[in-house]
Formats: structure tokens, C-alpha cells, sequence
């Protein structure tokens, strides 16, 4: 099993700079699929599927490695090393926009800037802190996939209705969108949702570009502020756009954001 | 609220048994079925373009929506198969199985129904199923902490007995050095007896050693060679004559002699099923061994007695098993085990046949190769 294969690694176009786009909690790297081809006109994009989730290598999955996010980021680390080609901008959507704070902690000067898309320090309100979220909120979360994956019996594919407007999905595709196992995405979504990376964020040095929606329930504009005022230098963008994936339902602004903070910083092409 | 369907006319959805929502790509609802209204506990005045979609469903709900269903229906044009809690106006939740699919202007047509028995019964199994999963760990962790524990007392006993060699060694050559100075009767009788007991010793070492080779070793070792299989046993039965003066052994031996086998397991295996005759048999009544040679080495031992019930039959060649005697407990219940072990190492078996007529037979086979 090499890396390729377990974070079922993707290379899309060349260009002066690389970058990684990492999906978050829920989904996997078709995520991206409004906004990589356009990128990959201008530079290397590099795709990966984070370990457990999508067409990853499930097995590799162990819960002690990815007990906190710091193992999805060595994992992050690797493929970097391994893919990348000259400057490297991380993007990150939600969970993942923390998981490459900690690409930059853990590896300094890898990474030239990051772009995170509807990120959040940390998930819980605390005192002042506005995350959204309380503990008993996340704990019906988990409730709630779990009923859901209830009739996920391991290999089935939930019922797809039929789309008969929308040929170009094939079947197969459709029904492995955002699949994962269910034992994974309970942990991954308590280690997401209970993370607290508020110190870590504020070490970041790195330029960094936040996108942030205009109506966002999982990453309120208060998270978005909140990482803002600690990133020394970093832009806040505002994405009009309901919903935590701006990237799918407003890939034309986004795109427009990250080539103008691309450019601003010498990374653009 | 108006419905311009031609193909369903608005009475006939408004209390269909499914709730039904067109949300705009706004996330706002737009219109609501009479059914989905009267679960819910709203006027439809007061959700249509009043109230998103999101705060009909419980926070978790909205967290699961935003971070996985909504991308899947942007991405697929549908999500179905979605167990999701409905918040009513009063606070209750109604679990709720919804389809949602999207249209062509990006806004949304979802339907629901209630399925609040099923869901309990849902809970009910995934409660059940995390029993099991315990009671599996449970299971697995037992068993592997009880297969440690018996690995480490067999091995034990090898170290043990192998360790315990040496000083009865040098026990059995201080009693060849005693043996010429003891000269009164009472000298002899304890030398004799002493010798007796380092020679029970040294019997009982050697099965625990053979014990431990067949079950964690690489096997109980045998080396074939050319031998006089009567001429051994004769001159075996003849020293096991002296060894239990008060018992009558008959040897019968037919067919042919000479066989590729072990003479000393041969032996050894010989003197473990006498040893149980002698121990197990009635009193005094003759203990008949035959040998019978033909393509296989057959030998059996007989003797008379109350037999040995049923169900103790099958577990009789394992190890730590004795037999019930007042008499003699000589052993640690290894005798039949090893008996069986040196047969298998031969490529044969071992059998039992008791009856209160007959008495009690062990049958072995030896393969002749």
C-alpha cells in the first residue's frame, strides 16, 4: 500500500505552485470537483482522499493514529513531500483548513500560505469564545450519523432515487460520493468537533486567505473573525453563499478570492 | 399558498401521508403540505418564506445536513435514505425518514414520513449490537488471557521438570555409592526403597518432559530403528514381573517380529498401559498383553474390573485425567496421554473398549513405517 493508493492521491495540471486541496469532516475529495479543474489550468493541484474517508485505504485507518488531527496531518506532511513542486499553498475546507495549522506547526516553512475555506479554531463555545456549538449539540451529531448509517449494511450504497435530468453521473460514481464507514466517521467527527486548535492557530506565520460564507452554521462568521484576528497578515474574504461549501455552491467567487491572494503574494500565475 | 399542478391538484397533496416541502435555493421554505403543517404544530402562514428548512431539524441534524447531505445533493442531485429529527413548534422531535432531491432552479423538494416506532426499534438494535460488541471484546480478552496462562504454566512445567533432572541425577549416583556399604537389613530395605522412589521420579519427570514437547515443543520425538519387537517386550515384561511381584502378566506374541520403529517409546508406551492395568485392573486377576505383526505393529493390554464408565472414555487420552483408585495414585494422569502421543508419532492410534464382561482393552497400532 503506498501513499498514493491509501489517500488515493491525485494529480491535476502543472504550474508554478502546488496546491493541496483537503476536504473536511462528511465528504472527500469530489468536494472539490467546481473548483480543481479551473485551478489546475494555473497549477499543480494535488487531490487526496483524508485516511478512512472516500476511496482512502480503509484499513489504514487506525484510531489511536488519528485519535486527535495531528495524524491526519503527518499523513498531510507525507503527501506533500512526496507530490508536491515548489511553492505549496494548503487549502483546506473546515476541519481541514486546522489540519494544515498543524501541517505548518509540525513541519515549519512547508507550506507557503494556506487558503482555508469556512474554517474554525474550535467548534464549542467557550466563555467569550463564540464556536456555535455546545457539548450536547455534537453528542446528538453523533446520534445522528449513527441512526443514518444504521442502514448503511457495510458494502450497500443507500437507495438512490434516479436522476434522470443528470445523465452525466454514472451510478457508480453517484453512490460512492462521501462514503465512508461508520465507525470512522463517529470518531472523526468527535475529533473534528471537540478540537480546540485556538493556540495552535495563532502561531501561524504563513499569509493565509479565509473564505468565509455569509450565512455558515458550522463555521459562523464569528470562527471565521476569530482565526482573522490571530493570523497576523491574513485576509478575511466574505462568500456570499448559504450553506459550509462555498466551494461547491459558489465555486465562482472562491476561485476569484484565491487567484487574487495567489497573485498578491507571488504565488499566482 | 396556491398549487398549479396540473397533474396534482393541491387538495390531493395537501393531506397526502407524507409531509412535502419545496425549499428555494434560499434555503427558505416556500410551501408546505397541510400534513407536514399538522405534524409540525405551525400554520403554513407561518413557515412559508418565514422560516429555513435547517431550523425544522434538530442542531445534530443541521450539523449532518451542512457537512454532508447538502454537498451530496449539490454534487448528485439527490439524497435519500435520510433519518433526520423534525423539531415541532412545541419543542417535540418526530423522527423522520426524508428524500430530498433538487430542482431545476436550485431549490429543493423534500418529503417526509414519520417513522417513530421504527426508530425506537432502530435504537433498540443498535443497543443490542453494542452489547455484543462488548460481550465479543469481553470474550476475545478472556480467552486470550486464559490461553496466555496455560501456555506459561506448560511451559513451566518443562522448565521445571527439565531442571529437576540434575540433582535426582546426582541423587541416583549417590545411591549406586551407598548400595555396596549398605550391609544390614535395614540399610538395604531403606536403599532399596529409596532407589524405588528416585526411579518413580525420574518416570515422572520424563512424562511431564514428553507432556510439554507434545503440546508446546515441536512434538513428542521418536527414532525409528530395525528392531526385535518380541525379543524387547519379553525382556520389558520380564523387568516390569519384578517391578510388581503380586500380579500374574501373560505376553502372547504372533505374526512377525521385526519392525522400523522406536524400541524405547515402544517400551515406555508398554509400561504406562501395564502401569494403569496394575493400578486400575482387579486385584490379583492375570493382566494379558498380546502382540500380533502383520503389515502393523498391534498390541493390547487387558485386564479384569469394573469398567470405566461412558462418558470418561472419550476424555481418557487427555492430559490430567485419572482414573477413580483408592489405590495407588501413582502419576500425574500423563500416562495415556503420552500413550497416545508415541502411537501418533508411529502413524497410529490408540483405542479403548471396557464392558463389566471383558474388562477394560487398550488397542494400539503402530504403523511399520
Amino acid at each position: 500500500m503506498n501513499l498514493q493508493q491509501r489517500n488515493n492521491v491525485r494529480i491535476l495540471g502543472e504550474g508554478p505552485t502546488t496546491l493541496v486541496l483537503v476536504h473536511g469532516f462528511g465528504c472527500d475529495q469530489n468536494m472539490w470537483r467546481l473548483l480543481a479543474p479551473a485551478l489546475a489550468e494555473h497549477y499543480r493541484v494535488v487531490l487526496l482522499d483524508l485516511t478512512g474517508c472516500g476511496q482512502s485505504f480503509t484499513p489504514a485507518y487506525q484510531p489511536d493514529r488519528y485519535a486527535t488531527l495531528h495524524g491526519y496531518a503527518s499523513d498531510v506532511i507525507a503527501i506533500i513531500e512526496a507530490f508536491a513542486d515548489g511553492p505549496t499553498v494548503l487549502v483546506g475546507h473546515s476541519v481541514s483548513a486546522m489540519i494544515g495549522v498543524l501541517v505548518e506547526r509540525m513541519s515549519p516553512g512547508l507550506l507557503t500560505a494556506h487558503v482555508m475555506v469556512g474554517p474554525s479554531a474550535c467548534y464549542l463555545n467557550d466563555e467569550d469564545y463564540q464556536g456555535g456549538f455546545s457539548r450536547s449539540d455534537i453528542d446528538e451529531l453523533l446520534t445522528t450519523l449513527e441512526g443514518n448509517f444504521l442502514g448503511w449494511s457495510s458494502q450497500m450504497a443507500p437507495l438512490i432515487m434516479g436522476a434522470p435530468d443528470r445523465p452525466e453521473l454514472s451510478d457508480e460514481l453517484e453512490s460512492s460520493f462521501c462514503r465512508t464507514d461508520p465507525d470512522i466517521a463517529a470518531q472523526f467527527a468527535r475529533v473534528t468537533f471537540l478540537s480546540d486548535h485556538r493556540d495552535d492557530v495563532s502561531h501561524i506565520r504563513s499569509p493565509a486567505l479565509i473564505l468565509q460564507s455569509t450565512d455558515d452554521l458550522i463555521a459562523p462568521l464569528s470562527a471565521g473573525q476569530y482565526v482573522a484576528s490571530v493570523v497576523p497578515g491574513s485576509v478575511l474574504s466574505m462568500i456570499e453563499n448559504i450553506g459550509h461549501c462555498p466551494h461547491l455552491s459558489a465555486p465562482e467567487a472562491c476561485l476569484a478570492a484565491i487567484q487574487q491572494f495567489l497573485r498578491e503574494n507571488a504565488l499566482g500565475a | 399558498m396556491t398549487d398549479n399542478t396540473p397533474t396534482l391538484p393541491n387538495a390531493d397533496w395537501q393531506d397526502a401521508p407524507c409531509g412535502l416541502l419545496i425549499v428555494n435555493s434560499g434555503g427558505m421554505i416556500e410551501r408546505v403540505n397541510a400534513r407536514l403543517c399538522a405534524w409540525l404544530g405551525y400554520e403554513a402562514q407561518a413557515l412559508a418564506l418565514k422560516m429555513a428548512f435547517m431550523n425544522l431539524l434538530s442542531i445534530g441534524g443541521r450539523i449532518f445536513y451542512q457537512t454532508h447531505i447538502a454537498p451530496l445533493v449539490r454534487m448528485q442531485g439527490e439524497a435519500a435514505d435520510l433519518k433526520l429529527d423534525l423539531v415541532t413548534a412545541s419543542g417535540e422531535r418526530l423522527p423522520a425518514l426524508m428524500n430530498i432531491a433538487r430542482r431545476a432552479d436550485d431549490s429543493l423538494s423534500v418529503s417526509c414520513v414519520l417513522m417513530s416506532g421504527r426508530a425506537q426499534y432502530e435504537q433498540e438494535l443498535l443497543l443490542m449490537k453494542r452489547r455484543a460488541e462488548d460481550a465479543v471484546t469481553n470474550l476475545t480478552r478472556g480467552r486470550v488471557d486464559a490461553e496466555d496462562r496455560a501456555l506459561l504454566a506448560e511451559q513451566m512445567i518443562g522448565i521445571v521438570s527439565h531442571d529437576l533432572r540434575n540433582p535426582l541425577m546426582a541423587i541416583t549416583a549417590g545411591l549406586d555409592l551407598l548400595a555396596p556399604v549398605s550391609t544390614t537389613d535395614r540399610q538395604r530395605k531403606v536403599h532399596a526403597l529409596t532407589v524405588s522412589a528416585a526411579g518413580r521420579a525420574e518416570r515422572l519427570i520424563r512424562d511431564l518432559l514428553d507432556f510439554t514437547a507434545a503440546r508446546i515443543g515441536t512434538g513428542l520425538a521418536i527414532t525409528r530403528r530395525s528392531t526385535d519387537v518380541f525379543r524387547s517386550l519379553e525382556d520389558a515384561v520380564d523387568e516390569m514381573r519384578l517391578g510388581f511381584p503380586e500380579h500374574v502378566l501373560r505376553l502372547t506374541c504372533t505374526g512377525r517380529s521385526h519392525f522400523e520403529i522406536d524400541p524405547d517409546r515402544l517400551v515406555q508406551l508398554l509400561g504406562n498401559l501395564v502401569g494403569n492395568a496394575v493400578r486400575y485392573g482387579a486385584p490379583g486377576r492375570p493382566i494379558e498383553i498380546s502382540v500380533n505383526g502383520d503389515e502393523d505393529l498391534h498390541l493390547s493390554v487387558q485386564n479384569e474390573g469394573s469398567p470405566i464408565p461412558l462418558e470418561q472414555q472419550a476424555l481418557l487420552f487427555d492430559a490430567m485425567v485419572r482414573g477413580q483408585s483408592e489405590r495407588n495414585a501413582e502419576g500425574v494422569g500423563l500416562g495415556l496421554f503420552i500413550v497416545r502421543a508415541i502411537a501418533e508419532a508411529h502413524g497410529g492410534e490408540v483405542t479403548v473398549q471396557s464392558s463389566s464382561d471383558t474388562g477394560t482393552c487398550f488397542s494400539v497400532r503402530l504403523a511399520s513405517s
